[in-house]
């Protein structure tokens, strides 16, 4: 009689130890999946380094995109034609360069806007950096509605001296295809931080105040060499302590930190203009009348 | 009764799935990624068919040279210069040391062998067998060995470095290999007399003193295909698109690095962003060597007999060339004879290559070229204002690939004498004499 109630009582308690051990089980399997976020997370709060709530948990999907240096259209053309205030010519059918027939007093803050107030199109580009060393101001190209980082395909160079726009630089990409309908795997935003922080890039006390996708190519070819397509990878841009950007590729098979200068790259873009310019020199359209065409 | 039995059924039941969920929760692995990595890799290929190598079947010596009492004397026949190299490769050296006196030894009988290139110390144990006290070098270079004879009967083995800087080391023989050495320098089959070319004074390059005759061949070429090479270089093959660009036959990317076919299809250059970053760190040309023989192996990417030409330490990088018929390859019309991997941070840079492979000789008809003899070329080097004697590094004769007309992918392999000025091989124009073309060097088969 005594043991058929001591039989009850174990049923019971291994019914509620089964239990117990099945939510464990099922608990296991479901945070697996989120362990590796959760490891960053530890081993960055260790080395004092903030995440700002600007930063997605989260990578986009993205996929790759071909965009090949584009000519201006015609309806472009017409409205360079129109514009006033300063002279433009158009080298090559893609490269646009203007003079202000007055300097306009810029700042930081104040460039967007007098930018888009002088230069055609200005909507497609977004500010990056007055760079005062070498006296010009860069927006970036975007497409996609995302930014194409460091290509001397889709930039407005805007120059200034001494405080004051006097003319401006531009040529612009066209995005040709999506580059198939597969959406590329990317790397977390914290393991891209984790990766920083291991290169050296992202030191102890730092915080990370943004972070955003953007587009790069290793290759890019010169703004001249309109022939060509390019094959652009999605990139994290990692903002810094609020002013210093790093670029890592996002691709999940080749993460890797991208040291990207902005005065080699404003050089060679310059000089790609030059040559442009020395190539083309007879045939120019501009909004003076003068075309030189034909 | 009934009822308790079930009872210990029950409690069985739940005791059994207990243990069971125990167990499952101690051994409970996740799988996800592994399955993703397994299923895309394994169809791939990877291979271009070519042979994987070891360190010491690519370092070979461009030439022996015995000294027999003021006179030089080397083989006629490259295939000779091979079998000494093999019969060296067993001999075992001991009592290896830092060498402070850097010239050239003075012994009346000695053998130098002399190395295309700087060959670092290191590599010392993978070319001989190394006495079981001895360990190998650890930095270091040599371009020359000597073999030298001393008084007691030994051998002295002297690895001489090109540059001043660079650490010399000595070693001694081993006994039982003195007999083959003293017959190698002893030899007057095969072998024909040099003459020494010092240029300003420093240089010792050896010519043969007459005329050389080399057998020329017709070879006919097979492509290697770009697809294993794109998926064995590029980190995800999948997401690489092929985009065309002018001057180029064909290019792959994946906007993080770039492989271009040029030269109508035969030869291919790779470029790429580091695969991870990493400290600046300078790589020793031993580094270099190791690193580049393993990264080209991982794709059998040895179509051809190819050997070490150019090692350099400063801008790290490394130079294979292309051997057929036991003779360089100094130049070729499509660039199809070199190697080359460029280095930077550790890793690798850049990599070009030939996108053919080469097949066995059409002709056996055994008909050689004549090419002038030693003094001809010395005389026209000094006369020439084409060549700055301070510059040369080296003078040899090494085959040209000539491309057949007709476009079928035909080569000629044509013997010709060249000039190393500067790190590049230059062809010798000589002007020639009654010996025009292939008429002339069937006449003297």
């Amino acid at each position: 009689m005594q043991w058929g109630q001591i039989k009850t009582l174990f049923i019971f308690s291994f019914l509620v130890l089964d239990l117990f051990l099945l939510q464990q089980f099922l608990d296991k399997q479901t945070s697996i999946q989120t362990i590796g976020d959760s490891q960053y997370e530890t081993s960055l709060n260790n080395a004092d380094i903030t995440i700002s709530n600007n930063v997605p948990e989260e990578a986009p999907t993205v996929s790759l995109i071909t965009a090949s240096a584009d000519d201006f259209s015609e309806d472009q053309l017409d409205v360079i034609r129109e514009l006033e205030g300063q002279t433009a010519k158009v080298y090559n059918k893609n490269l646009l360069t203007s003079t202000l027939d007055e300097p306009v007093a810029v700042t930081e803050e104040t460039i967007a806007g007098v930018v888009s107030k002088y230069v055609p199109f200005s909507s497609q580009y977004s500010f990056w950096n007055l760079n005062e060393e070498l006296g010009r101001a860069v927006f970036f190209q975007k497409a996609n509605s995302r930014t194409v980082y460091y290509n001397s395909g889709g930039v407005l160079i805007v120059h200034i001296e001494s405080g004051k726009m006097t003319g401006y630089q531009l040529v612009h990409l066209k995005v040709l295809n999506q580059s198939g309908e597969e959406k590329q795997e990317l790397i977390n935003p914290l393991e891209v931080v984790e990766r920083l922080y291991t290169d050296g890039v992202i030191n102890e006390g730092d915080t990370v105040t943004d972070m955003s996708i953007g587009y790069y190519s290793a290759y890019s070819l010169d703004p001249g060499r309109k022939a060509s397509d390019q094959l652009f990878a999605p990139v994290w841009k990692v903002t810094i302590n609020g002013n210093d950007d790093a670029f890592y590729s996002a691709l999940a098979a080749k993460p890797i930190y991208l040291q990207l200068d902005e005065n080699e790259f404003i050089q060679k873009t310059m000089n790609g203009f030059e040559e442009i310019k020395s190539k083309n020199s007879q045939s120019v359209i501009t909004n003076k009348g003068e075309n030189t065409e034909e | 009764m009934k009822f308790e039995t079930l009872k210990s059924i029950i409690l069985l039941i739940l005791i059994c799935f207990s243990l069971l969920l125990t167990v499952g929760l101690w051994n409970y692995q996740p799988i996800t990624d592994e399955v993703g990595e397994d299923s895309e890799n394994v169809v791939e290929e990877t291979t271009i068919g070519g042979k994987e190598v070891k360190m010491s079947s690519l370092i070979a010596p461009s030439q022996f040279v015995f000294h027999r009492n003021g006179a030089h004397y080397s083989f006629e026949d490259g295939k000779d210069r091979e079998n000494t190299y093999k019969l060296m490769k067993n001999w075992t050296l001991f009592n290896i040391h830092t060498e402070e006196n850097r010239d050239v030894p003075e012994a009346a009988n000695m053998m130098e062998v002399i190395f295309p290139t700087n060959i670092p110390a290191q590599a010392i144990k993978n070319i001989f067998t190394l006495g079981e006290q001895d360990f190998p070098p650890s930095s270091g270079e040599f371009r020359r060995i000597f073999f030298s004879i001393n008084d007691n009967g030994g051998v002295d083995v002297f690895f001489k470095p090109e540059s001043e800087d660079a650490l010399a080391y000595g070693a001694s023989l081993r006994s039982e290999n003195i007999y083959q050495l003293e017959k190698l320098i002893a030899t007057t089959e095969g072998v024909s007399e040099q003459v020494m070319f010092t240029g300003d004074g420093e240089k010792r390059i050896f010519l043969p003193e007459g005329e050389t005759k080399v057998p020329w061949h017709i070879l006919d070429t097979t492509s290697i295909r770009v697809a294993p090479l794109k998926n064995t270089l590029f980190e995800d093959p999948s997401i690489v698109k092929d985009i065309p660009a002018p001057r180029v036959e064909q290019r792959l990317t994946d906007s993080l690095s770039n492989l271009e076919v040029i030269e109508g299809g035969k030869r291919m250059v790779f470029s790429g962003l580091p695969r991870e970053p990493s400290p600046q760190t300078a790589m020793s040309s031993y580094e270099v060597l190791e690193k580049s023989i393993s990264f080209v192996n991982a794709h059998d990417g040895w179509t051809d007999t190819f050997r070490i030409g150019d090692l350099s330490t400063a801008n790290t990088s490394i130079t294979y060339y292309m051997y057929l018929k036991h003779l360089p390859v100094l130049a070729s019309e499509g660039n199809i004879h070199t190697i080359k991997v460029d280095y930077q941070n550790g890793q690798e840079k850049r990599y070009a290559r030939p996108l053919v492979r080469l097949e066995p000789s059409i002709n056996k008809s055994g008909a050689k070229y004549s090419l002038s003899s030693g003094d001809t070329i010395i005389a026209l080097i000094n006369e020439s204002r084409k060549y700055n004697v301070k510059l040369i590094e080296d003078i040899e004769i090494g085959y040209k690939l000539v491309q057949q007309s007709g476009g079928y992918g035909g080569y000629s392999l044509i013997p010709k004498w060249f000039v190393l000025e500067n790190g590049s091989w230059k062809e010798v124009e000589e002007s020639i004499e009654g010996e025009g073309g292939i008429a002339g060097a069937m006449g003297t088969n």
